[in-house]
């Protein structure tokens, strides 16, 4: 009954928390979704009541300044019903994933253009990644499962193996949009570390692995058969050349 | 204050008061969590990095927290009567 994007994108536009470009694009589907709309006017009529209501003495100016001072980065808590480390490792994953595509060769914009447009999809992606709900994914460590998930989803074939033997366990697979491409997401475990691999369409030939660290996280980059790979972890360089190894061969 | 505001009435802030009443007792039964969240990201206006570093909640939970609570407070504020209250504020 709801438009999916009323848990969702809605309420980070509504706290003008979306890119200029999500911004426009939600704007533009507000023309045609009466239920965003009506979901919409319900958090303006929430807003207004609280702010209208003078309930709330606004913390003093010095409190405000105090709380605004010094973002420290977030710890998460472990008292919570989702599997906190799909939000951590999205989040994360989320951002080194964008800042390989800096590195790649062959995008058409201006280095300016495409460093802004970017920023915008690093946030876009983090903030929908975190969002409320479950994270639209499969959790499965059956490779036949998750990949037929996938089929029903995407375009291209996403090749899903299971690795318990070699000590990476399967986990699950999920979705991510970046650049306006689809992603498809396979999350494994090493050793309690999570590991995503980003998989996507690309036009460019085969490569070797790439390497990369930033901060406390590795990346391995590679393509494969049109195909190109980004396993993403907190675990050591060692493990996610070892994954890129099975991967490919298995291919 | 401008010239457009209606002048307030004993009446008018009795009404005013009252609205104020159930919006209060309404927030109180949203769980405190959400009813932090909720104060922060509406009250105080604190973005989506400033409330997880003010409250040690994680950004994941911080924004569901805001979902639950904002339909909350619309089942709570959106009846008939207290509507009329509300306006009134």
């Amino acid at each position: 009954m709801d438009c999916d994007l009323t848990c969702s994108t809605l309420h980070a536009y509504f706290d003008n928390e979306l890119s200029a470009a999500s911004d426009a694009e939600f704007k533009r589907h507000l023309e045609h979704c009466s239920d965003c709309v009506a979901e919409l006017d319900a958090c303006y009529f929430v807003r207004d009541s609280l702010q209208r209501s003078h309930i709330y003495e606004r913390a003093p100016a010095l409190l405000r300044r105090t709380i605004r001072a010094d973002l420290r980065s977030f710890a998460p808590t472990t008292a919570s019903s989702q599997p906190l480390w799909w939000y951590w490792l999205a989040a994360a994953a989320a951002l080194l994933f964008v800042a390989i595509l800096l590195g790649s060769v062959g995008h058409g914009l201006s280095g300016d253009d495409y460093q802004a447009e970017l920023a915008g999809e690093i946030v876009d992606a983090h903030v929908r990644s975190l969002q409320p709900g479950p994270l639209t994914g499969i959790a499965s460590n059956d490779g036949r499962i998750v990949s037929g998930w996938f089929d029903a989803k995407l375009k291209f074939a996403v090749p899903v193996r299971e690795f318990a033997n070699e000590g990476f366990a399967l986990k699950g697979g999920r979705l991510d949009v970046m650049e306006g491409r689809s992603v498809a997401v396979l999350v494994y475990e090493r050793n309690g570390h999570p590991i995503n691999v980003f998989i996507w369409r690309t036009r460019e030939p085969d490569t070797s692995a790439r390497t990369g660290s930033r901060r406390g996280f590795q990346w391995v980059d590679w393509r494969k058969g049109k195909m190109e790979f980004c396993a993403v972890s907190d675990a050591d360089l060692v493990d996610l050349e070892k994954l890129h190894q099975l991967i490919s061969s298995s291919a | 204050m401008n010239d457009l505001e209606p002048v307030a009435t004993p009446e008018s802030i009795a009404i005013a008061d009252e609205g104020r009443e159930r919006l209060t007792r309404g927030l109180e039964t949203l769980p405190p969590r959400h009813r932090e969240v909720l104060v922060l990201r509406e009250l105080e206006g604190c973005s989506y990095k400033e409330i997880p570093a003010t409250t040690s909640i994680p950004i994941g939970t911080v924004m569901s927290s805001l979902f639950r609570a904002r339909r909350q407070s619309q089942s709570v504020l959106i009846n008939p009567g207290c509507k009329e209250l509300l306006r009134g504020l």
